[in-house]
Formats: structure tokens, C-alpha cells, sequence
């Protein structure tokens, strides 16, 4: 009998605390899972995340910073392979010393670049897979985004 | 329109925009552990005798026979082959730049991925459809086409060896493989390479030097259906099939750059390869030349160590298995989304607003496959494959192996198909 209640009791007890957890707790779980990438930009994901995407409100609205520097036919940081969750959105801003054009494939977008002036490029990564993220003019590889 | 933007670079990989995730690593050590305890049944446990020497079959019904081998039938395969290049043809040169252009996406998955399905399921089927061929018996009508040479057994097969490293360079390392000035330029010259040979050497060319008819043949030995020794198109064992593999000077070689060209396929795409292509010391085009080459070499290299007891030509067929699971791994993927974009662009080919097949405005489906479902086929594919090699690897090796030696003989080659199998699922576990 006590041994019901006590069960009853801590199951109560777990369920209490478990649901404000889901609320609030799953968007929180899972952004931590990415965290290095939520890590340095809490508060840009703060303010722009939800409202960019507004439209398709997701439980992972935190957005992936991605900043890429072409000079002398040389990519700074060299090309790695960067990890997204899907539905995060990533913020591509590439510098680069020469016109040309940014292209990532299967999604699809590209983002022209003028000399010297950084432009940037927001969309939501949605389709898993592996995506190469090249310069046209100067066929440069970038990054892989890996979306998972 | 198409959704895509033109431009190089799109196709820097042969095509797709899309690209496999890694495989998980728990599917690395699966496969690789299965591979390994497969192969030790099959040397210790299974068939001490050969099984697959014989090719015979379970005949098909007479009237399906008639109607596949009817002069209309075979009129209109060469009639469709002949009219899709030319329509390839057409769109590359008056047709938008690069991947907007439907030429590259015919060529490298309608063509070059699609012939691995169609070639697994009904053979040779590259020989009904290659255009060449078709335009070698046009011209070829009058004269009767008789050879001016007798090609020689020292030739073999070494020209499809040639022109299949060929193809892939282009698809692989070739600047820009998706433009379409560079794929017309490519194909003049193979075309023009492959008629003279046929000129020289009457039709028997392409049986062995054209690059696309021996490769959709040797994929195709192992399809459930083939022809018998008394003419019967036949449903048999695909191991049967396989045994039975015409050997020739070159065999290995078209093989081993099968295996690879592929292997280098995914290599390339790790962002090793890729800073060292960037920002290594040599230009692009040579390091991925080195590095395709270094790939073929190294297979061929061990290949030969690991059959020196047995001969590398009679155990040749046995790396089909393997390289045809290295290709659907790599490849099917592409095919299934890859021909999706195809068929849209064919819609409107010449990117003027047409909608000729009504798929213009659709859009690529990519919820056809599932993460999940996709790493199991390729990592399932290898696994495949490596247990077919080494089915006919040990069949081969007790037909032709003194008894005594039947089976530590086969050790070597055993132990590198669980090399190439290891190695093989590591590409698609890498970076």
C-alpha cells in the first residue's frame, strides 16, 4: 500500500517535473546538442532567429553562424565539414577579393559577391544529406554543410 | 525554367547537389566484421568442389524469346539509343550553360549510373542501344564491313581499359565535366576513336574496345538472364554467369579501374582531398590526375600480389561483384534523386519555357528515400559485393588450384577483398 503510493508518488513527481521540461526543456535539449555552434551565437539566435523564421516555426529556431574570407585563391577557415541540425538555420557570409558568385548545392541558393564587401546569405536547413558549398568563378570549394 | 543557376562548378563531382551522409560507424564495424567472418565460412565450411562452371539455365517461354530477339525489337532499341544522343547532342550545343543543360545529367546518371541497374537486370544491354555501333553499321552497310585487321589477343580488352579511365577522369577530375563544350569534345574524340577501331577491326571492336558496351557487359554477367551456348536467352544463376566471364588480355585492368575510379569518387569528395587539391602544391587537374591514377594503380597492385599463386586473369571476374557493390553504393542515390532533376530538365532543355514532358515545373522529391534507408543500401551494397567476389573467388580458386593448395592459395586474395571491403566502407564512413 505505501509502497503504491510512494510509487505513485515519484511517478507524479517525475511527470511534474518532466512537463514544463518538454515545454520549454526540448527546444533547450536540443540546441544543446548543438551547442558549439548555439555557443556563439546566443544572442544573434535570440533576436533573429524566431522572427526569420516566423513562417515555419520549429523547435530548433537557433541559426549557424558561418563566416568564409576568399583572398588570393585561398579559403580562410580551410574547408571543413560543418554540422547542422535540420531545421536550424544557417547564416552564410562570405568575403571575398574578387566578384564572383556563392553557390550551395542541392538546396540550391546562390549569393553574388562584389570585392571586399561581405555578403551573406540565411536559409533554413531542412534536407539531410552532405552539401558542397562552392564559388562559381573561381570553382573553389567553401565548406560542406552536413545536415543531419 | 530550372532551378538551377548555370554556371561551372555545379557538377564539380561528376554531378547532383546532393551528397550522401557518412555512414554510421556502427555500420563500418557490422559490415566489416560480416565480411570477414563470410569470407572464413566460405574458404572453411561451404563447397570443397566448383559449383558455378556450367552456364546453363531455365530457358524463358519461346514467344518472349522470339519477341527479344525480333529484327523490330532490336530496330527499335537502336532506334531509341540513336535518337536519345542525338537529342543529347542537340541540347548540349544549342542548349543553356553547364547543369541547367540536360547533356550532363543525361550523360552521368540517365547513361553512365542508369547502365549499372539496366545492365544488372538484363545484361549487355549497352551493345542493343550504343549509338555507335548503330552508326558503324550505316556506314559500314555498303562495304559489307569487312575488317582490314585481325585484332590481336594481345589487345584484349585494354582499349575499354583505356577509354573507361578516360571517362572517369572526365567525370572526376576533368575542369569542368558539366560544360557542355567539354562534353562534346570528349565524345568526338571517343567517337572518332571508336569508329576507326571499327573500321580497322570490323564490328568485333566494340565487343571489346568500346568502353561503355565492356562495361555494361561485365556488370551484366552477373543479371539473371543471359544467352546459352545454344542460342536460349535463359534465367541462370548469376554466379554461373559470372564464371563464365570471357577472359582477356586487359580484363583486370578494365576491372581494376572500375573499382578504382569509384573509390576515388568518394575519397575525392573528403575535405583532405580537397584542401590538397585547393592549396597543394600542384594545379588541380594534375593532383586529381595523380589521384585518380594512384587509385586504379594501387588496386591493380595488390590485385596482382594477392593472385600471383592462381593467376590474375582466371580470377579476374571475381572483383565484378565488388565493384559493382562500390558503384551502387556511391551512385544509387544519385540516380534516384539525380534522375528526378533529368527528367525535369528535360522538360525544357533548351531553358526557353517549354514543358515538353510536363515535368518542368516539379521539383526533385527527396523524401523518396530515408536517411536510414540510404546508408543501409550502401553500406549493405559493399557488404554484398563482397561476399559475391568471394563466392567466385573460391570457386574459381578450387577449380583451378591444386588440391593441396586450394585453399591457402586463396588466402591472399581473400584477405584484400576484405581489404577493399574495410576499406570501401571507410570512404563511406569518412569525412
Amino acid at each position: 500500500m505505501a509502497a503504491v503510493l510512494a510509487v505513485a508518488v515519484l511517478a507524479a513527481a517525475c511527470g511534474g517535473e518532466a512537463d514544463p521540461g518538454t515545454a520549454t526543456g526540448s527546444p533547450g535539449s536540443s540546441a544543446a546538442a548543438g551547442g558549439t555552434a548555439g555557443a556563439t551565437n546566443t544572442p544573434g539566435a535570440g533576436g533573429s532567429g524566431p522572427a526569420s523564421s516566423a513562417a515555419a516555426p520549429t523547435p530548433a529556431a537557433d541559426v549557424v553562424e558561418i563566416r568564409v574570407t576568399v583572398a588570393g585563391g585561398k579559403v580562410s577557415p580551410r574547408p571543413t565539414v560543418r554540422r547542422v541540425r535540420s531545421g536550424q538555420t544557417v547564416r552564410l557570409t562570405v568575403t571575398a577579393d574578387e566578384a564572383d558568385e556563392v553557390h550551395v548545392h542541392g538546396y540550391e541558393r546562390t549569393l553574388k559577391l562584389t570585392p571586399g564587401r561581405p555578403a551573406t546569405l540565411e536559409f533554413r536547413a531542412g534536407q539531410a544529406g552532405r552539401f558542397e558549398v562552392e564559388t562559381h568563378e573561381s570553382s573553389l570549394q567553401l565548406l560542406q554543410l552536413q545536415v543531419s | 525554367m530550372t532551378a538551377y543557376t548555370g554556371g561551372s562548378g555545379v557538377l564539380a563531382h561528376g554531378v547532383g547537389g546532393r551528397q550522401d551522409l557518412p555512414i554510421p560507424l556502427s555500420f563500418l564495424l557490422v559490415g566489416a566484421g560480416l565480411a570477414v567472418v563470410v569470407s572464413f565460412v566460405t574458404l572453411g565450411v561451404l563447397w570443397r568442389s566448383a559449383r558455378f562452371r556450367s552456364e546453363e539455365g531455365r530457358a524463358i517461354p519461346a514467344p518472349l524469346q522470339r519477341l527479344a530477339d525480333h529484327r523490330a525489337t532490336r530496330a527499335a532499341l537502336r532506334l531509341a539509343g540513336l535518337l536519345v544522343a542525338v537529342a543529347t547532342f542537340y541540347a548540349a550545343a544549342f542548349g543553356p550553360p553547364a547543369a541547367a543543360n540536360p547533356a550532363p545529367w543525361t550523360i552521368y546518371i540517365l547513361f553512365w549510373v542508369g547502365l549499372v541497374p539496366l545492365s544488372l537486370l538484363f545484361g549487355p544491354v549497352w551493345k542493343l542501344l550504343n549509338p555507335l555501333r548503330t552508326i558503324y553499321r550505316a556506314i559500314a552497310l555498303p562495304t559489307g564491313g569487312t575488317p582490314l585487321l585481325r585484332l590481336s589477343p594481345r589487345i584484349g580488352y585494354w582499349p575499354a581499359a583505356a577509354g573507361l579511365f578516360a571517362f572517369t577522369w572526365l567525370e572526376l577530375v576533368a575542369p569542368d565535366p558539366d560544360e557542355a563544350v567539354t562534353l562534346i569534345v570528349w565524345f568526338a574524340v571517343y567517337s572518332m576513336a571508336m569508329l576507326v577501331g571499327a573500321a580497322l577491326y570490323g564490328e568485333g571492336w566494340f565487343d571489346r574496345g568500346d568502353a561503355f558496351e565492356v562495361y555494361s557487359g561485365l556488370i551484366g554477367r552477373l543479371a539473371p538472364l543471359g544467352r546459352r551456348r545454344d542460342g536460349r536467352l535463359a534465367l541462370r544463376n548469376p554466379f554461373k554467369g559470372l564464371a563464365a566471364t570471357p577472359e582477356g588480355a586487359g580484363l583486370v585492368a578494365v576491372v581494376c579501374v572500375m573499382l578504382g575510379s569509384t573509390a576515388y569518387d568518394g575519397f575525392s569528395r573528403t575535405v583532405f582531398w580537397v584542401n590538397l587539391q585547393q592549396s597543394g602544391p600542384l594545379p588541380r587537374t594534375l593532383t586529381g590526375t595523380l589521384g585518380l591514377a594512384a587509385f586504379v594503380l594501387f588496386v591493380a597492385l595488390t590485385y596482382r600480389l594477392a593472385t600471383w599463386q592462381a593467376g590474375p586473369g582466371t580470377l579476374a571476374h571475381s572483383l565484378i561483384p565488388i565493384a559493382v557493390g562500390y558503384l551502387i553504393a556511391h551512385y544509387f542515390s544519385l540516380l534516384v534523386f539525380g534522375g528526378q532533376q533529368a527528367a525535369i530538365i528535360w522538360s525544357d532543355p533548351l531553358d526557353n519555357g517549354a514543358n515538353l514532358f510536363g515535368t518542368a515545373t516539379l521539383t526533385v522529391d527527396y523524401s523518396l528515400l530515408g536517411v536510414t534507408a540510404i546508408a543501409v543500401i550502401r553500406a549493405g551494397a559493399v557488404v554484398a559485393g563482397h561476399i559475391g567476389g568471394v563466392f567466385a573467388a573460391h570457386d574459381r580458386a578450387i577449380a583451378v588450384l591444386p588440391r593441396d593448395r586450394a585453399l591457402t592459395g586463396q588466402l591472399p586474395l581473400l584477405a584484400l577483398m576484405v581489404g577493399y571491403t574495410v576499406g570501401g566502407l571507410t570512404l563511406l564512413f569518412a569525412d
